[in-house]
């Protein structure tokens, strides 16, 4: 039998373009966001006193006495943080919904078929492919301008 | 008790779809401006809209679903452990992932004006 070399998993392997990079970034930013909803639902919950004091009082307390009282120069940290939630979100709902539709819908992919040898199954269009990435990059960087402008607008004096 | 991995993703790309109309209203609500949009009038305003409550549990039940399975995923991927790993994974995001709904549910049919 021919002795097979195991190759160990190189950095540069994944790092190669927007592919990997969107397989790392979905599976990162997936779990900041899920760390990000039970902090988030569990703080403005209390700040909501439960349903059980819901005043202005309370709200400022924990929002504004707590969440976004650190301030760098005008700047609240708790609105950076949000802000880059909001980001970390866009790109992995858009990237989401490309994966939804390839994986689950099959769209721009070739339609299965029986394995022949050798290399008788189509690859999936380069072209489809390369519109979805772009779709992704497109959405993400709309996304952040309008964000810029919201959170940063008023600062800015734009 | 056993589900199918494929019935779980299944509902991780429902869940998923879900989320980017749900969680697209939430986000529209910050607009023009994050800050004034977390200021208490607007937040009254937001909470006191029966529709909108309804768009947050909505959002609760979908992404802690989705957020769990998840993380469940990326654990699982991370680290190779047997079937008690698998156990204690499920254990925990099935923990966290109430812990999530219950607070929440709570906190907003408390409010809602229904
Ligand atoms: C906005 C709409 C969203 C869409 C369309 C979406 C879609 C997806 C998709 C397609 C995957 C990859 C699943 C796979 O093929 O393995 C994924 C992974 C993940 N998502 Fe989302 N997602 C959304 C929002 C969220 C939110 C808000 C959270 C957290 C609260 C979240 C947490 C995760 C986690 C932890 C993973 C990693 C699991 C894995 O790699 O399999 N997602 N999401």
């Amino acid at each position: 039998m021919q002795k097979s070399k195991r190759i160990s998993p190189r950095w540069g392997l994944w790092l190669r373009g927007l592919d990997e990079w969107l397989v790392i970034f979905q599976k990162v930013s997936g779990l900041a966001l899920a760390l990000y909803l039970i902090g988030h639902v569990l703080a403005v919950s209390a700040a909501l006193g439960f349903g059980h004091n819901v005043t202005q009082q309370q709200w400022n307390a924990i929002i504004f006495g707590v969440l976004e009282k650190p301030h760098i120069g005008p700047v609240s940290v708790g609105a950076l943080l949000e802000y880059l939630v909001g980001v970390l979100l866009v790109i992995h709902g858009a990237n989401g919904f490309r994966l939804i539709l390839m994986q689950w819908f099959g769209i721009g992919l070739p339609k299965p078929s029986r394995h022949t040898f050798p290399r008788a199954t189509p690859s999936p269009s380069a072209a489809a492919q390369r519109a979805y990435k772009y779709a992704v990059v497109i959405v993400t960087i709309v996304f952040i301008i309008l964000a810029t402008y919201d959170v940063f607008g008023a600062l800015l004096g734009w | 008790m056993m589900v199918a991995k494929s019935t779980l993703m299944k509902w991780h790309y429902i869940t998923g779809l879900i989320m980017i109309v749900v969680v697209g209203i939430h986000i529209a609500y910050r607009w023009p401006s994050y800050d004034a949009s977390v200021s208490w009038p607007a937040v009254e305003s937001q909470i006191g809209m029966a529709w909108y409550d309804i768009v947050l549990l909505i959002i609760i039940y979908a992404a802690s679903y989705h957020a769990m399975n998840g993380l469940r995923t990326i654990m699982l991927e991370l680290f190779h452990g047997g079937k008690a790993f698998t156990t204690f994974v499920d254990v925990l995001v099935i923990a966290l992932g109430l812990l999530v709904v219950i607070v929440g549910t709570y906190t907003v049919v408390s409010i809602i004006p229904l």
